[in-house]
């Protein structure tokens, strides 16, 4: 690992709801070495607002990665999924359209913000396998003691959707998280039904019922793969699989037993770190049989 | 109005072309909402929106059941991108009937604050309540120049 600076852009619903995300990655990159830098003046990137107002999820997309470049970095790691995503396609939308590109600017340069596609968004599963490293993740977290503990990965859709805009993994048969999560010593399940399906999260705003009837499915067939822990790396997933896992089972009437934590989390726990430093106590999902499990 | 769609899907949102679809419900198969909702079909909203019928789903609450996954997009052989295609009706809904659901909120809360939400106090499992300050974690900052970016979020948002 070269860089052991990383600039993280965290978001709305991570800073101002899903603490447990940002208290765990900050935790856990303390461990690693790597000092986290704050993108300073951040605001909401405008994914929610993609279909409703899509001139202002652009503006607000190409404004982070403009804000990213005007402080000298060259990536900015997104914790959320939807974030990734956002800058992602924003950059691939100011490529694809100059007009866009001029009248996207001119709105930046009230700010004295300018998108000149320099600085590039970054995902949390890509910095750990590529940059930071697998050897040196497996270096620092790997234990043979863990190797009957089956972990499934949830990757959610953004982070891997749509394939047309290159990305760090194979859109329709992703590897990478199965990977960090086999550097620890844990089993990954490597596939089970509805592995690369959605959490429901983004149908909060305008069709919730609808939203936990989505997760509630993902959820029961990530029940029956097996695992005995399901990580995703989004906040917002985590808010549907964990957070709300209670009214996903009411919703689609049927018994959900998944233990759901987020994979920075699990990675604390390898790397020694107590419950609190990662936010544990937030996860509302059974996680204590896997915490026995682990312990032993 | 065919052609408005096709600039909103064009020049708004997506640069596929839904004019190439040849019904192969690919798209639909794999849909998680089209599994668990039986009037939501990807494939015959592309279809309407080629035959230039989509006027009624833009009063209609089918094309809101999209999680926006991209699952069909994806997977469809035709590259047509329907996903896109339902944004894009989702884009001329709320210009013709104004912004649904939790929407115009968010956006206010953007114009305010620069987050589309209010910091919380959230209860953990033994029903303590914490916020980013008993955590320790930093204060959650609005941006410096917060009134020049309210102005811009509300002129694009459409909540002046």
């Amino acid at each position: 690992m070269s860089d052991k600076q990383i600039v993280v852009y965290w978001g709305c619903f991570t800073p101002t709801k899903q603490y447990a995300l940002e208290l765990s990655t900050r935790s856990v990159f303390k461990a690693l070495g790597v000092d986290i830098v704050e993108l300073k003046d951040s605001a909401c990137c405008g994914y929610p607002y993609r279909g409703v107002k899509p001139k202002l999820w652009i503006f607000l997309a190409a404004r982070i990665l403009a804000l990213a470049e005007k402080q000298g970095y060259e990536n900015v790691l997104a914790v959320c999924n939807g974030c990734y995503n956002s800058l992602l396609k924003a950059e691939h939308y100011l490529k694809e359209d100059k007009n866009l590109l001029s009248e996207v600017n001119s709105l930046l340069a009230e700010e004295g913000l300018e998108y000149r596609g320099k600085a590039k968004p970054l995902h949390v599963i890509e910095f750990l396998h590529r940059d930071f490293g697998l050897e040196e993740l497996r270096k620092l977290a790997f234990s043979e003691k863990r190797r009957e503990l089956k972990v499934a990965a949830h990757y959610g859709c953004d982070a891997i959707r749509p394939g047309e805009i290159p990305r760090f993994d194979d859109p329709r048969n992703p590897r990478k998280f199965e990977d960090i999560i086999e550097a620890l010593g844990f089993t990954a399940v490597r596939d089970y039904p509805r592995r690369l399906d959605c959490c429901g999260a983004p149908l909060l705003s305008v069709n919730p019922e609808l939203g936990f009837k989505v997760s509630g499915l993902k959820l029961k067939y990530a029940g029956l793969s097996g695992a005995d822990l399901l990580v995703t790396t989004c906040e917002y997933c985590f808010e549907m699989l964990d957070t709300k896992q209670e009214l996903a089972s009411k919703m689609i009437g049927e018994e959900l037993s998944v233990p759901v934590m987020y994979y920075q989390q699990l990675l604390g726990l390898c790397l020694g770190l107590s419950e609190r430093e990662l936010g544990l106590n937030f996860n509302m999902s059974p996680i204590d049989t896997f915490l026995e499990e682990f312990e032993r | 109005m065919r052609p408005r769609v096709f600039t909103a899907i064009k020049e708004m949102i997506g640069l596929q072309d839904p004019e190439v679809c040849f019904q192969c419900r690919r798209c639909t198969s794999g849909c998680p909402v089209a599994f668990l909702e039986s009037d939501y079909r990807p494939h015959r909203i592309v279809t309407e929106v080629n035959l230039g019928r989509f006027e009624k789903l833009l009063d209609s609450d089918v094309i809101w059941k999209c999680t926006r996954c991209y699952k069909c997009t994806e997977y469809c052989p035709q590259r047509v991108a329907p996903s896109d295609v339902v944004l894009a009706l989702q884009a001329l809904a709320t210009e013709k009937k104004g912004l649904l659901g939790e929407y115009r909120k968010m956006i206010e809360k953007v114009a305010e604050t620069g987050f589309s939400f209010e910091v919380m106090e959230v209860a953990d499992r033994d029903f303590e309540f914490y916020d980013r300050d008993s955590l320790g974690l930093p204060e959650l900052k609005s941006p410096s120049k917060m009134s020049i970016l309210g102005k811009i979020v509300k002129k694009l948002g459409g909540v002046e």
